[in-house]
């Protein structure tokens, strides 16, 4: 009799426990979920009404001129041609890069090991500045060149580091044995050490895929081409311009066919913004679930024996 | 044999390691002929878009296409420039236009640029970024060239106010926005004074379109305004005053702009803590107990303390505060082009508008307009070190400079967006529509959007007020007969009828409420970073300040933040930038009674 009254008790406690679990828990996947939620809904409201902040739960005035216009934009194609290539690109160069030089860092035996790894890893402190960089690119011959997206991307020094500690951190004696049934370093480095580091490597190529689709800043500086525009840049340079916007009215002081009633049709900053961030995070929504498969832990338990 | 081993692995990551080089080495070498490569496998896009129809063929069979980097400090837009005024650009010249503009790419871009020795082969840019690249040895000296140009060599007041600034005797530089007009006329676009007193006209007829003496009726009647319409129809409440902290200088910008209606200037010395009037010959010390940027501080709260001034003032941006205007959740601006204003205003949209905006003055007001400019702006257009082919450069600057050539930049494409009718200039209703709707522009004219195909200079040599020799009449189209007799709507109608003028400007004039400065011959000298750094930090302090002043809750907290701020600011180096400005005053009046005498 206590024993059932001490159960119910325990399941009715357990209930409460339960409940407020996937309250909190439904709370947080909220706090994730709502700010996704909150730049869809804005980027296909009525422009007038995002621009003054008053969408919160619902589209308002449901329509699709922003995602219309945006992909409207002239040079959409090859803009996004550049960006896939670059990302692609990219990442495979800075794993490549990473891992080669991470597993390298392993080894004891590499000559100039520890001035080799510090020096690598100053070029994160130290940096000698925009000005050297461009210049030293201009007679690389990288300005207005696609390459200036790749290159500089082949060695990161954090992702050295990751890659060289996660190795680190895998049993040595896995080499060893490798090394006695006779592999070199590039036989163990493409057989034993790459298959063991895939987490590792999806990490590095998440960090390195997401900032090169994301990036727009090196086109800043050192591209004019407009061949070699990529989508983000694209995106940007639309964003400036409908920010510019009030300062063409303004200029233009009333000028016919300039009529301040029109605005409420005309993209506003915000809903270009909303519409661009849109864009711009929904691929990288879905490279995280792909990549995800690859973060499982133990892949290695039971791989050396006795 | 054990150290052999060892060895092995070390030799073949040498071999990748140098792979690797090579691979980056390679890919320099290649990246001239690479980087177009992806170019070169047009996606449907560009040939929908970007060639809309074959290459069209340059004018002159021996003259190739010519790329000109354009480095413009006024753009908004970085990237080839297209459409129908890349197709004119094309056609008649040669040229294809590749624009870098900072205001995009961000100051870096001309940092670098500068180090790297070549800004571009067109550059617009302001004077003093010449007189660096004077030093640098990158900009090119094109007194021949301007001298035997038609056109170009007639702006000789701006070029010899330029040279003066940069102490040589040689033409590196031709200043913008050059003037043929008297300089104590003033310069305004449109038919409204900016900025101006303006208000909600439906609202204000409705409570009688009482008169406004001052300020303190400009309180009484946007109170009355408010008590007559106080929600939107949608339920919205209605405030009398709304402001935006995004373009403040060294004062609240919105406070200033209405001092500006009484005589006093700010924008002569932006970011400055004092007005000056027109000829800079007086000022008033925004610190002056007495002055009347605290006079206008203490209307302004009382106006708060009356529940007229939206509380959202001091966070929202300015996009936030052009939605509140167009919703007719607000009954006072400051600028003609903040709000939906009457004139300018279609018969249609004036049917449907929410909120019709009109100038309505107040009685003791003197507006404070600039005048043309003779000399031009310190913007300049000048040729880079670098540039291929020169000549060919000026010779658009030159077409620029023309009647023809500021015809195209300012109103675009004859028989297009405007056509000759009668003799006189006159939009055409798809010049009307092109930029707002971004109509396809007939391929005949280079195709594409029209909005997309604007030349995005920011930059003309002459001002749109000036008279087109062509057809006696501006060259802006908002000025030409055709545009002001344009069917009015009834709000205009009511308007013209109430005031006894036909425009704001006629009733301003007219009324004698307004002074001009003389367009003047003057370059503030640039300032050094520790004034940069005081300037800034008495500015932050005194815009913060006023702000919480806008919002006291009472007289007595008003009372302290005045005095509070008013010890803070001397240890920010008020009195070090004051004096400064003050030079820089002085400087200014002498060249006002310069222009005056000359022009006299």
């Amino acid at each position: 009799m206590h024993d059932v009254k001490w159960i119910k008790q325990h399941r009715v406690g357990d209930k409460i426990f339960n409940i407020s679990l996937y309250i909190f828990f439904a709370l947080c996947a909220f706090v994730c979920f709502y700010p996704f939620y909150y730049l869809f809904i804005n980027s296909i409201s009525a422009n007038d009404v995002s621009a003054r902040g008053g969408v919160f739960l619902h589209p308002i005035g449901v329509h699709f001129t922003n995602y219309i216009s945006m992909f409207m934009l002239e040079g959409l194609g090859n803009a996004t041609f550049i960006t896939l290539s670059r990302t692609v690109l990219g990442t495979l160069a800075t794993l490549l890069g990473s891992t080669v030089l991470g597993f390298a860092f392993t080894q004891q035996k590499m000559w100039g090991r520890v001035f080799w790894y510090r020096w690598v890893i100053a070029t994160m402190y130290f940096s000698a500045g925009l000005i050297p960089v461009y210049i030293t690119y201009l007679h690389l011959g990288l300005i207005n060149n696609f390459w200036v997206y790749i290159l500089p991307a082949v060695i990161a020094p954090f992702n050295v580091i990751l890659v060289k500690t996660y190795i680190e951190s895998t049993p040595a004696s896995l080499q060893e044995a490798a090394e006695i049934d006779g592999a070199g370093f590039l036989r163990i480095y493409a057989t034993i050490i790459l298959p063991i580091s895939k987490p590792i490597i999806a990490t590095v190529a998440i960090f390195a895929a997401v900032g090169q689709w994301n990036a727009f800043t090196d086109t800043l500086i050192f591209i004019t081409d407009e061949r070699l525009f990529p989508l983000q840049f694209m995106l940007y340079r639309f964003l400036t311009q409908s920010a510019s916007l009030a300062q063409l009215i303004r200029a233009s002081g009333g000028a016919p066919g300039i009529d301040m009633s029109i605005l409420q049709y005309m993209q506003t900053p915000t809903s270009v913004r909303m519409t661009i961030s849109v864009i711009v995070f929904t691929p990288v929504l879905f490279v995280y679930p792909f990549f995800q498969r690859f973060f499982v832990k133990g892949i290695m338990i039971g791989s050396v024996k006795g | 044999m054990n150290n052999r081993k060892k060895y092995v692995p070390m030799g073949l990551f040498s071999l990748l390691v140098l792979a690797l080089a090579m691979f980056a080495l390679a890919a320099c070498g290649q990246g001239e002929e690479d980087a177009p490569a992806p170019a070169e496998t047009p996606t449907a896009e560009d040939t929908t878009q970007a060639t809309p129809e074959p290459e069209p063929e340059v004018a002159e069979p021996d003259r190739e296409l010519l790329r000109v980097e354009l480095f413009n400090t006024n753009g908004n837009y970085t990237g080839l420039i297209g459409g129908w005024f890349g197709h004119i650009a094309r056609e008649q010249f040669g040229l294809e236009f590749n624009m870098i503009s900072p205001n995009v790419s961000g100051e870096a871009v001309y940092i670098t640029r500068m180090a790297a020795g070549n800004l571009g082969d067109l550059l617009l840019v302001g004077v003093h970024t010449i007189r660096d690249g004077m030093d640098a040895d990158i900009i090119m000296d094109i007194t021949e060239f301007v001298e035997n140009s038609t056109y170009l060599s007639q702006f000789e007041l701006g070029i010899q106010n330029i040279q003066g600034i940069l102490e040589t005797d040689r033409i590196f530089g031709i200043p913008g926005f050059n003037s043929q007009s008297d300089p104590r006329d003033p310069n305004f676009s449109g038919e409204n004074p900016m900025p101006g007193n303006f208000l909600r006209w439906d609202v204000y007829m409705e409570i009688g379109a009482p008169p406004i003496n001052n300020l303190y009726d400009l309180l009484d009647v946007v109170e009355q305004m408010v008590e007559a319409y106080p929600t939107t129809p949608d339920g919205q409440r209605v405030y009398g005053f709304s402001f935006f902290p995004d373009w403040d200088g060294g004062s609240v910008r919105m406070i200033s702009e209405i001092l500006n209606l009484y005589g006093y200037h700010w924008q002569n010395l932006y970011g400055a803590q004092l007005f000056s009037n027109w000829d800079s010959s007086s000022y008033s010390l925004m610190t002056d107990p007495d002055g009347i940027y605290l006079q206008a501080l203490r209307l302004f709260n009382e106006a708060y303390r009356r529940g007229l001034v939206d509380p959202d003032s001091p966070t929202q941006d300015w996009d936030t505060l052009a939605a509140k205007i167009r919703d007719g959740r607000v009954m006072h601006a400051v600028w003609p082009w903040a709000g939906p204003n009457i004139f300018g205003m279609s018969i249609e949209s004036a049917e449907t508008t929410l909120a019709p905006f009109a100038f309505v003055p107040i009685g003791d007001m003197q507006i404070v307009m600039d005048g043309f400019s003779p000399f031009g702006t310190n913007l300049c257009a000048a040729i880079g070190a670098g540039a291929a082919q020169p000549e060919r450069i000026i010779e658009f600057l030159d077409w620029m400079a023309s009647p023809e050539g500021v015809m195209v930049m300012m109103n675009q494409i004859e028989g297009l967006t405007w056509e000759m009718v009668n003799g006189r200039p006159e939009t055409t209703q798809f010049g009307m529509d092109a930029f707002r709707d971004n109509l396809t522009v007939p391929a005949e004219f280079g195709g594409g959007g029209f909005a997309d195909g604007i030349s995005n200079f920011n930059f003309h040599f002459v001002v749109g007020n000036d008279i087109n020799p062509m057809f006696n009449e501006p060259f802006a189209a908002s000025r030409w007969q055709s545009t002001l007799g344009r069917n009015r709507n009834h709000f205009v109608l009511e308007w013209q009828e109430h005031f006894g003028a036909l425009s704001p400007m006629e009733y301003i004039v007219q009324n004698n409420m307004i002074s001009v400065t003389p367009g003047m011959a003057f370059a503030a000298p640039p300032e050094d970073s520790s004034l940069q750094v005081m300037r800034s930090q008495v500015s932050t302090q005194f815009v913060n300040t006023s702000w919480q002043m806008l919002f006291a809750r009472d007289e007595a907290e008003f009372n302290r933040l005045w005095d509070n701020m008013m010890e803070l600011l001397p240890g920010f180096g008020f009195y070090e930038v004051m004096e400064w400005d003050l030079e820089v005053l002085a400087g200014m009046a002498d060249a006002v009674a310069y222009t005056l005498e000359r022009f006299r």
